[in-house]
């Protein structure tokens, strides 16, 4: 496999990488004529212009999205091991790439800025967006987690399916980031995806590093010696679990500038409340120095890493906050913004079992078993979301906190509420909870016969049993 | 071919999607002697006029490939399977009303009276009526006869936003339930081309209806 690169500004001899080497290739960025053998294209930060490295693409009938496209900056370009390591990381991302359906696909004509442009239209852009995948959706259950989150009103629920508007769609990612089934795909930042780009960094890197997240929708910014990128959709949109997920793959710092797309107004905001609580977390956790190493700004890495781990699943996906949590241990952190919740139920609790139906993620589940109700809560798949809460029919039964607490995950699943099941006279099958019988038998007290009816039969038995 | 970012006039690109839309409906047509060959002249003829410039050009050319490819014999029996209609029905007709419509809330003929309504105002009827109004084909050929008009309005400097209004209204819904109809006959199909060809009509859709959108943006802006 071949990097296709610019000779401009390096010299590729010190790298130790299959090269096509071509001169003044950024201003005129060709493709090879068998791009089967292509690994990925790198030029220099300067020049590049990656709408016309995709348009080549598209007329080569490449999917523009799936090579691997490396801007050196002067930086990059003083150390070949940096631009061997930045190769790497590149190389190992586009490995998870699964391709882009037209759902994900956002078509962009160039604005009208005269009379002829008016009536001529240039070659389209286009950009992926994040699309629901269906097959892992629970917006058939009523879930609206994504479109509660997206700030450009470009999701919308209806009858059960979450329709986007691409033109609207910003690709902020705050609907990916949100997603407590990993169900909101970018195709081009997948959980996988961020998982091996940091794998390879750690595992290039023999010095200690540092990453600085940068919206992919703004310019890129250069860095410092010993400090490597990481894109994201936009740095608004990072949960505090990712941060402190850079420091677990093997980062001595990690730097959370502010948002450089400036698109949506409370980004900043956000990432000063995430930053935040993810020094919080680090400090329950008994980890010292958080401010350097969660920083603003480039700055020399505190010394004493954590010791690097590689999980054995991404971070940055669904599961990822409970598996950060569970790594870092410590006392945990209560916050509105935490990206894990605990839930509790109260005596009020009939074991109706519609808080398990609403939940999104099967934190919340009910069982019967030996003629009993359980409500059993896994407190690693709950997202905090609240859905049981407002779905519940009894006020005040159930509550959730928003917190993360490494202890109640050790813990593992249990029963937050344990029932007894009426059991029909007639047939012996299940009527309903003996708690949410007892309910009704003080608005039934009146009418005697309607009660004993109802509380001694099922429904199938009550309409052909008569109870005296 | 058009190998540069150069514009187009909108013109060049009211005459490109309608030989999109054209190209799409000749795949829904029952196989004939020379029907393969024929979309394959007309994706070169389409390469010609700047297609590769599109992100759906890839899914159409896979569709010609798979359709160049395929044993035509094989290909023609698939199709009568799941478009035509046999004993109990096709598998999976490529109709707006039996894909997201409900027969007993008179959807059938609700798409149909849209359609109508639709080709009266353009001026347009239907030629074979053995059609549904509602079949895939006639509203991908009515796209593609509207973007016809959409052309001869730029060309003669009238107002292109009335015949982009009509594509809009008809390549919603169109976008609302082909890539339904892409997913369920990639379950069913047998061959492949059927697959490559319906993916490649829900990719241009949902392409061309942001396009749409975004002209209109431009006009009223």
């Amino acid at each position: 496999m071949t990097w296709v690169v610019c000779s401009d500004r390096f010299d590729w001899g010190a790298i130790d990488t299959a090269v096509e080497t071509h001169t003044e290739w950024c201003r005129n960025p060709v493709l090879p004529d068998d791009c089967s053998d292509l690994e990925g294209l790198a030029g220099c930060a300067e020049d590049l212009d990656l709408d016309l490295v995709a348009h080549r693409h598209r007329i080569a009938g490449i999917d523009p999205f799936g090579t691997p496209i490396v801007a050196l900056d002067r930086v990059d370009r003083q150390s070949p091991r940096r631009v061997r390591t930045r190769l790497k990381a590149a190389s190992s991302r586009a490995v998870h790439y699964r391709g882009v359906a037209a759902g994900n696909v956002k078509t962009i004509l160039p604005r009208v800025r005269s009379r002829r442009s008016f009536l001529t239209i240039g070659g389209p852009a286009y950009r992926v967006v994040p699309d629901a995948d269906p097959a892992r959706c629970r917006a058939t259950d009523g879930c609206t987690i994504c479109v509660d989150a997206c700030p450009h009103g470009a999701l919308e629920w209806t009858s059960g399916v979450i329709r986007k508007d691409r033109l609207a769609c910003e690709a902020c990612g705050r609907c990916v980031a949100a997603c407590p089934a990993d169900a909101m795909v970018h195709p081009t930042f997948t959980p996988d995806q961020l998982h091996a780009e940091m794998l390879a960094l750690a595992r290039c890197c023999t010095e200690p590093f540092g990453v600085a997240l940068n919206c992919s929708r703004g310019e890129p910014t250069a860095q410092a010696e010993g400090w490597f990128t990481l894109q994201v959709p936009c740095v608004g949109m990072v949960p505090p679990h990712w941060m402190i997920a850079l420091l677990l793959y093997g980062a001595a710092a990690v730097v959370v500038p502010g948002c450089s797309c400036g698109v949506e107004a409370d980004a900043e905001e956000r990432i000063e409340a995430t930053v935040d609580l993810a020094r919080r977390w680090l400090a329950s956790a008994g980890v010292d120095r958080g401010r350097e190493r969660l920083a603003r700004r480039t700055a020399p890495f505190p010394p004493g890493p954590l010791p690097p781990v590689e999980p054995p699943r991404p971070l940055f996906g669904a599961c990822g906050a409970a598996d950060v949590a569970t790594m870092l241990g410590g006392i945990g952190v209560d916050d509105g913004a935490a990206p894990l919740g605990l839930v509790t139920i109260s005596e009020r609790c009939t074991g109706c079992g519609t808080c398990a139906t609403a939940c999104p993620t099967g934190a919340l589940v009910s069982h019967t078993v030996d003629g009993g109700l359980s409500l059993m809560f896994d407190p690693a798949r709950c997202p905090g979301c609240g859905r049981c809460v407002a779905r519940c029919p009894e006020d005040g039964s159930i509550s959730v906190r928003r917190t993360v607490q490494p202890v109640e995950l050790g813990a593992g699943t249990r029963a937050v509420a344990t029932h007894r099941l009426a059991l029909c006279v007639g047939c012996g099958n299940a009527i309903a909870t003996q708690t949410a019988l007892d309910r009704i038998a003080v608005p039934l007290a009146g009418d005697v016969s309607v009660l004993k009816r109802v509380t001694s039969l099922c429904i199938e038995c009550r309409r052909t049993t008569m109870v005296f | 071919m058009i190998e540069s970012r150069s514009t187009l006039s909108g013109a060049d690109l009211a005459r490109l999607r309608q030989a999109c839309y054209r190209l799409l409906a000749a795949g829904y047509r029952p196989p004939s002697a020379g029907g393969a060959e024929e979309v394959v002249f007309g994706m070169e003829a389409l390469e010609d006029m700047g297609l590769g410039r599109f992100a759906f050009a890839a899914a159409l050319r896979r569709w010609v490939s798979a359709l160049a490819d395929a044993d035509r014999a094989a290909a023609g029996e698939e199709q009568v399977r799941l478009f035509g209609s046999g004993m109990d029905g096709a598998v999976c007709p490529p109709i707006e009303s039996q894909c997201v419509g409900n027969n007993r809330a008179g959807d059938p003929a609700r798409h149909a009276a849209r359609l109508q309504r639709l080709m009266r105002r353009a001026g347009f009827a239907v030629r074979h009526p053995e059609w549904p109004l509602d079949h895939l084909l006639v509203e991908l050929e009515l796209a593609s006869a509207l973007c016809r008009r959409e052309a001869e309005a730029w060309e003669s400097d009238a107002d292109a936003a009335t015949w982009l209004e009509q594509e809009r209204e008809l390549v919603g819904v169109m976008a609302a339930w082909v890539p339904g109809l892409a997913t369920t006959v990639e379950a069913r199909d047998r061959v492949g081309v059927l697959t490559a060809l319906t993916r490649a009509s829900a990719d241009y859709v949902l392409h061309d209806h942001d396009v749409i959108r975004l002209l209109l943006e431009r006009g009223s802006s």
